[in-house]
């Protein structure tokens, strides 16, 4: 059947035509065994709703973006249903590494606005620091004009930290509000960004410290680890309902179907034991990139 | 039908199918060898690499075409300038506004006060016919123009998703180049041919002034909408004993670089318009245009009123100091003479009036010789010209701008 499909562009002629022995080969074989395309599956840490398009340096000049409507960037098939549409926002570009000095006085940085993303549920706060601006989250309480510390430095005793401050996590006390906290020591804050959430310092394990995280859960980190103390700004969202069907749609939301049974399957409720503290490491290897046996010569 | 059964039958066919897509991605467990003959030093490499041809490096021709390729502006660049100078242009406004325009130029500000001699001229009324004529300037500028342009979308906060219907209109740009000049023809038709015969009034040119700070080379890049220049320096009689001057303040955290980029190609003498030999040179009055579609912040949030003001002082430092500079040369510091300039800024609805006294151009620090701007901010023309319900109307036309103007051409 492939070699009728092979055949069937070509055509008889007086004159004897030569075709090579390899293009015969390889239209054959990529007739009769072509894989397909692989679509991915939706989660593991990816959203599928919008590609930035980022410079090489760092700017503070609001980035444009490319909706991709649930679409996986590589195959164009859809992955994630429920997306699309919506008003296009752009990208401001917030630096997530909140380096200080790992000794002396902390780094001082003033803030200048605090504007509303459109990409996140969060506010952002424009801060200028030297000759250089940036943008980060900002906290509850953050105006402009505000004056907020960062400082990557370990005491013997814990620091009085202030909204919107950044300190390692062994510096600050038991009980302080967090957000934003790294993985690993120097990788930019990964954890706690939507808004009006915060995890709580819970205790200290020799040099890990275990935080509870808006989901109750704990984990460990490492006490080198920075986190930005206070509440993330916008708190009454999570309060807010969407209101409308019309009003989800310019989110960005499709409408979504399907029989829904409150109490039953994955919408019903779940009584577990709690799961056991997760401690946080930094990745000492990176698994071998696979190797890929395809039939192509 | 139950569906149950049907689902839970299996054909070994499907998994045959699909079996040697999943075979064939093979993820190779890390036996740490590599790492371990790396550690003694034993070079490791790979097999498939290995056995491929390397290519010989071959010798590049510089095939010379028909056009000549354009140099990516880079470091091997010809102009290319090692050391970068920060540069304020026309577009771009300071992150901290007066303040830190303040810090730049080494200003002290004194608020609300203008030399005595431009108050007294400002009380003289003109005559009504005058009055009329700036009235039909601004309905002009704002609504007799037949530019038609769109102008920029309208965007409701509450309603973020509605698109309103697109307006054509006149431009800011337009708007405000016919209003100034309207307004300073009317100026120099009610004054006398000796006073007129004195002046050039030039539009649309560019100054660009050089100067060093604190181990930074700044640029300041401005274009004037209008510069009247005159045939004898601008004096005016300052008595500086009891005015509260706003001293220089301290910008702590922030730099008074930020939101200056730094630019490595640039040309290292400053640039005044007017050749040396002219003989109406002097700079008397400068006009900015504030126009709100041209002029903007890189982080794209609206420019604030103490940008804009800082603004107005940049450019009279700029004007002022190209002059100077073409004066007495490149290197000067302090300046055996204060320059005087006047400076207007207006976006066609709000004035804000300024004299700068440029006595030094070492800006270093905040010891010494300053510089001094005198000023009277926010003086509302008109509350707003349209049309309303098929009718052009002008509201609330205020009658003591035109007082300003014309003594800022009488001094």
């Amino acid at each position: 059947m492939a070699l009728n499909r092979l055949f069937a562009s070509l055509t008889l002629s007086a004159a004897p035509s030569v075709i090579g022995r390899k293009t015969v080969q390889v239209t054959a074989v990529r007739y009769a065994s072509m894989p397909k395309p692989v679509k991915p599956k939706p989660g593991f840490g990816i959203s599928y709703r919008r590609t930035v398009h980022f410079p090489e340096e760092y700017t503070v000049k609001p980035l444009e973006v490319t909706n991709l409507a649930g679409r996986d960037p590589v195959s164009g098939r859809l992955v994630a249903k429920g997306i699309g549409g919506g008003i296009k926002h752009k990208y401001h570009w917030i630096a997530w590494v909140r380096d200080g000095p790992t000794e002396g006085p902390p780094q001082e940085e003033k803030v200048i606005q605090v504007l509303e993303c459109g990409c996140r549920t969060a506010h952002v706060a424009l801060v200028a620091v030297g000759d250089k601006l940036k943008y980060i989250l900002a906290t509850e309480n953050m105006k402009a004009g505000d004056i907020i510390k960062t400082s990557r430095h370990l005491p013997r005793i814990p620091v009085r930290a202030n909204e919107g401050d950044a300190y390692v996590l062994g510096a600050l006390p038991l009980g302080t509000i967090v957000h934003c906290i790294e993985k690993e020591p120097g990788t930019g804050g990964l954890y706690i960004h939507a808004a009006g959430t915060y995890g709580t310092i819970l205790r200290r394990q020799n040099d890990r410290i275990v935080v509870q995280m808006p989901s109750k859960r704990l984990f460990s980190f490492d006490e080198h680890c920075m986190a930005v103390v206070g509440r993330l700004s916008n708190v009454d969202h999570g309060d807010t309902p969407i209101g409308s069907p019309q009003r989800n749609r310019w989110l960005g939301n499709r409408p979504r179907s399907g029989l829904w049974k409150r109490k039953d399957g994955r919408h019903g409720r779940k009584i577990r034991p709690p799961k056991p503290v997760k401690e946080i490491h930094a990745r000492k290897k990176s698994p071998l990139p696979a190797i890929v046996l395809n039939m192509t010569p | 039908m139950k569906l149950s059964k049907v689902l839970y039958r299996q054909h070994i066919g499907f998994m045959f199918k699909k079996h040697w897509l999943i075979q064939g991605k093979r993820v190779p467990i890390d036996t740490g060898l590599e790492e371990s003959l790396k550690a003694k030093g034993i070079p490791v490499e790979d097999a498939l690499e290995f056995v491929k041809e390397k290519q010989e490096p071959r010798e590049r021709f510089e095939i010379i075409g028909p056009h000549e390729h354009i140099k990516p502006l880079d470091e091997n660049h010809p102009d290319y300038k090692q050391r970068p100078c920060l540069t304020l242009k026309h577009t771009s406004v300071l992150l901290e506004g007066i303040s830190q325009a303040q810090v730049l130029t080494k200003t002290i500000i004194a608020e609300d006060k203008l030399p005595h001699r431009i108050e007294e001229l400002a009380e003289v009324s003109a005559p009504k016919a005058i009055h009329e004529g700036v009235k039909k300037a601004i309905l002009s500028a704002n609504v007799f123009d037949c530019e038609q342009k769109k102008l920029p979308k309208i965007k409701e906060s509450e309603r973020p998703a509605f698109n309103f219907p697109r307006i054509l209109g006149i431009s800011d740009r337009r708007r405000n180049e016919i209003l100034t000049n309207k307004l300073l023809q009317l100026v120099e038709k009610s004054n006398d041919v000796e006073v007129t015969q004195n002046k050039y009034v030039v539009n649309e040119v560019e100054c660009h002034s050089v100067f060093d700070k604190e181990g930074d080379l700044i640029q300041f890049q401005d274009v004037s909408g209008i510069l009247v220049t005159s045939n004898k320096p601008l004096k005016h009689e300052l008595s500086e004993s009891d005015i509260p001057f706003i001293e220089i303040p301290d910008l702590y955290p922030v730099k008074h670089t930020v939101t200056l980029p730094p630019e490595h190609f640039y040309d290292e003498n400053s640039k005044y318009p007017l050749r040396p030999s002219v003989s109406k040179k002097h700079p008397h009055t400068t006009w900015l245009h504030f126009n709100r579609t041209e002029v903007g912040n890189l982080y794209e949030t609206p420019v604030t009123p103490t940008q804009i003001l800082g603004r107005s002082l940049t450019h009279a430092f700029t004007v002022a100091s190209a002059y100077a500079k073409q004066l007495h040369g490149e290197d000067v510091k302090d300046l055996p003479e204060p320059i005087h300039i006047n400076c207007i800024q207006t976006d066609g609805q709000r004035f804000h009036f300024g004299v700068f006294e440029l006595n030094t151009l070492n800006v270093d620090g905040t010891d010494g010789t300053k510089n001094v701007w005198y000023c009277k901010n926010d003086v509302k023309l008109y509350d707003s010209s349209r049309y309303l319900s098929g009718m052009p109307v002008l509201e609330n036309y205020n009658p003591n701008v035109y007082g300003y103007i014309n003594a800022f051409y009488n001094c």
